[in-house]
C-alpha cells in the first residue's frame, strides 16, 4: 500500500534466521524481502547499516529522503545490530546542520474538499490494466530519476585487485579488517561494500567487476546478496565467488582464509 | 402533468463521480446516501477523512467530496486509528464489507474496539463477498446458497454467521456506541451513523454501526426477493437495534441523579 500509494514510511528491520520462526539472533536472510518483498514491483529504498552509529544516522536520512521522494524506505540491520551494546553518538540533528524535508500532510488540509481545494483521493485498486501500467511507468521514471542522487557505497583497494570481497550490513566489518590485513601481507585484495541495496550501486560495481577478477560475495544468506550483484553486473568478465553462511555469523579470520583459497 | 424533481444529492457527494458504480439495487449507494446527507446534517465536510476497504466499498474511494483513503483489504480500521491519532481534530470513517470486518480485518477491529479508539466503523454486511463473486463470507446465513456452499451454508462445518456488533459490544469500554441498522429502514439506519458520528465527536468512544444491506447481484434475486431477503430473513440472525448507546447512558444517569 505504502508502495502504491508512495507514502514517505520509514521502517527498520532486524533480520533474524529463517524460513519461518526459525532463529531470532541473527541472519541476512531478509535481504530480498526487504529489497524485493511483495509483489516485487513496488519501488522501495534500503539501507543496509553495519553499526549503532549508522543505525542512528541512516534513521535520520532515512526519514528525509522518505519525505523528498516519497518511496518507502528501510533500514536494514540484523539480529547482532539489534542486541549488541557498542558505542554511538546521539545527537541533535539541528546541531549537525542535517535540513529535514518539510513533511506535508495528505489528509486535513485547510478548507472544505470540493469547495475551497479538491480532495485528497488515494488508492491502490484500478479499474483498468492500462491505468495501473500508466502509474507504474511514473513510479519507474521517477526512482531512475532518483538513483544516482542517492546512490551510496564503500570501496577500497580495488583498483589493482585480484580478487574483491563484496559483503554488506554487519558483515562488511569483517570484509573491511580482513582486506587491511590481506593488504599488509601484500597480497591484492580490495572490498566493495553496497550501503543502498535498493537502489543498487550497479554502475559502480560494474566499473571494476572487469577482466578475469574474482568477486568474492560474502553473506550470511545462501545468495540473496548474491542475486543483486549478479543482476548489477550482468554481462562483466569477473567471476564471482561465493561465501554463503545462511544464518551464521562471518569472522575476519574466514575470510581471510576463503580470500587465501581462492587467490 | 408535473415531473417529479429528482431526488437531490447530499452536498458532500462528488458529482464528478456520479453515476456511481454500483449495481441497481445495491445496498452500498444507500448506505452512502445515510452517510452523505448525515455529514450535511452534521457540517463536517471539511473534517471527514473516509476510508474505504476492498471490496464493493473500494468503488466508493472518489464517492465524496471528503480527504479519501483507499487501503488494503481488512485493513481500513487500522488506516483510519493512525489518521485519528495523527490528527484528533479529524473524523474518521473506516468503511467495508462483513468480509473485510469481520474475516481479514477482524484482528484490527477487535484491538481498535478494545482499545476503544475514536473512531467510527461503518460496515456494510450483505452476507456475501460480493467484490469476488458471491462466496462464503462469516455472515452468510445457514442454508444460504452462495457460490462457495451450493447446497448451502452448513452451520455444523462452518459455524453460525458472526455477530459482530454483539461481539464489539462485550469488547468495548464506557463511551463505545454499538448499533446494527438496516437499509430496509434508512431513517433508523441514518440516526445510528449520525450518532455513531456524533460519538466520535464527542471523543466517547470507538463507534460502530453495521447495516444490513442488499446485493441482489450475488443474491441472484429479483427486486421483490431482494428486498424480502433484507427486511425479513436477515433480521432472523442479525438484530437490528442499538447494543450500545453513551448517550442514553447519559440520560439515564442524569435522571438517577
Ligand atoms: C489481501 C487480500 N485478500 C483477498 C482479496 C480478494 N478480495 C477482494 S474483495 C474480497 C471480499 C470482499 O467482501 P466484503 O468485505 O464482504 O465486501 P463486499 O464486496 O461484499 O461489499 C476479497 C476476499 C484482496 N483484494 N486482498
Ligand atoms: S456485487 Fe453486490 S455489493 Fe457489489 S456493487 Fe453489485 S450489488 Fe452491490
Ligand atoms: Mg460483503
Amino acid at each position: 500500500m505504502a508502495e502504491a500509494m508512495r507514502l514517505p514510511t520509514v521502517t527498520i528491520i532486524q533480520q533474524r534466521g529463517g524460513p519461518s520462526t526459525a532463529t531470532v539472533i541473527y541472519s541476512q536472510q531478509e535481504v530480498t524481502l526487504t529489497t524485493y518483498g511483495g509483489n516485487g514491483e513496488g519501488m522501495r529504498i534500503v539501507y543496509s547499516t553495519s553499526n549503532h552509529q549508522e543505525l542512528f544516522d541512516y534513521t535520520i536520512k532515512a526519514f528525509n529522503v522518505a519525505w523528498k521522494y516519497r518511496f518507502p524506505t528501510f533500514v536494514l540491520g540484523d539480529g547482532y545490530q539489534a542486541k549488541m551494546r557498542e558505542s554511538v553518538t546521539l545527537y541533535d540533528p539541528d546541531e549537525k546542520g542535517v535540513e529535514y524535508v518539510a513533511p506535508e500532510a495528505y489528509v486535513g488540509k485547510p478548507g472544505t474538499p470540493g469547495v475551497d481545494r479538491e480532495p485528497g483521493l488515494y488508492r491502490n485498486t484500478y479499474n483498468t490494466e492500462e491505468e495501473l501500467f500508466e502509474v507504474l511507468q511514473q513510479h519507474f521514471a521517477d526512482f531512475n530519476k532518483m538513483t544516482p542522487e542517492i546512490i551510496e557505497y564503500d570501496q577500497e583497494a580495488t583498483d589493482d585487485a585480484d580478487v574483491i570481497v563484496i559483503g554488506h550490513g554487519v558483515v562488511f566489518r569483517g570484509v573491511r579488517d580482513a582486506v587491511k590485513e590481506l593488504r599488509a601481507e601484500g597480497l591484492k585484495v580490495g572490498y566493495f561494500r553496497p550501503i543502498t541495496l535498493r537502489p543498487f550501486p550497479a554502475e559502480q560495481l560494474k566499473a571494476i567487476a572487469t577482466g578475469n577478477r574474482k568477486l568474492l560475495i560474502a553473506e550470511s544468506a545462501e545468495g540473496q546478496l548474491a542475486k543483486l550483484v549478479k543482476d548489477a553486473i550482468y554481462g562483466c568478465t569477473a567471476e564471482i565467488v561465493p561465501y554463503f553462511r545462511p544464518g551464521l555469523g562471518i569472522t575476519t579470520e574466514q575470510i581471510v582464509a576463503k580470500v587465501k583459497e581462492v587467490l | 402533468m408535473s415531473v417529479s424533481p429528482q431526488p437531490t444529492m447530499p452536498k458532500s457527494w462528488r458529482v464528478e463521480s456520479k453515476p456511481h458504480k454500483f449495481c441497481p439495487g445495491c445496498g452500498h449507494g444507500l448506505v452512502l446516501k445515510c452517510l452523505g446527507e448525515v455529514i450535511d446534517e452534521l457540517g463536517i465536510q471539511d473534517r471527514v477523512v473516509f476510508g474505504c476497504d476492498i471490496g464493493c466499498s473500494l468503488l466508493s474511494w472518489d464517492f465524496f467530496n471528503v480527504d479519501s483513503v483507499q487501503t488494503h483489504h481488512g485493513r481500513t480500521t487500522p488506516v483510519m486509528t493512525g489518521i485519528k491519532r495523527a490528527n484528533p481534530d479529524l473524523i474518521c470513517i473506516a468503511y467495508m464489507g462483513d468480509g473485510g470486518g469481520y474475516a481479514i480485518g477482524v484482528g484490527g477491529i477487535v484491538n481498535a474496539a478494545a482499545r476503544n479508539e475514536k473512531v467510527t466503523v461503518l460496515l456494510v454486511n450483505n452476507t456475501v463477498y460480493a467484490m469476488t463473486g458471491g462466496q462464503m463470507s462469516p455472515c452468510t446465513m445457514p442454508g444460504q446458497k452462495v457460490e462457495t456452499a451450493p447446497y448451502g451454508r452448513d452451520a455444523e462445518a462452518t459455524g453460525m454467521p458472526t455477530q459482530g456488533p454483539e461481539m464489539i459490544s462485550a469488547i468495548t469500554g464506557d463511551g463505545a456506541y454499538v448499533a446494527r441498522g438496516s437499509m430496509a429502514n434508512l431513517k433508523q439506519l441514518k440516526s445510528y451513523i449520525k450518532k455513531s458520528l456524533q460519538n466520535q465527536m464527542e471523543g466517547n468512544g470507538f463507534s460502530f454501526v453495521e447495516a444490513l444491506a442488499t446485493c441482489p447481484t450475488n443474491w441472484r434475486t429479483n427486486a421483490e426477493k431482494t428486498w424480502e431477503f433484507v427486511e425479513k430473513q436477515m433480521p432472523q440472525y442479525f438484530k437490528v437495534g442499538e447494543k450500545k448507546n453513551p448517550f442514553e447512558a447519559k440520560k439515564e444517569a442524569q435522571q438517577n441523579a
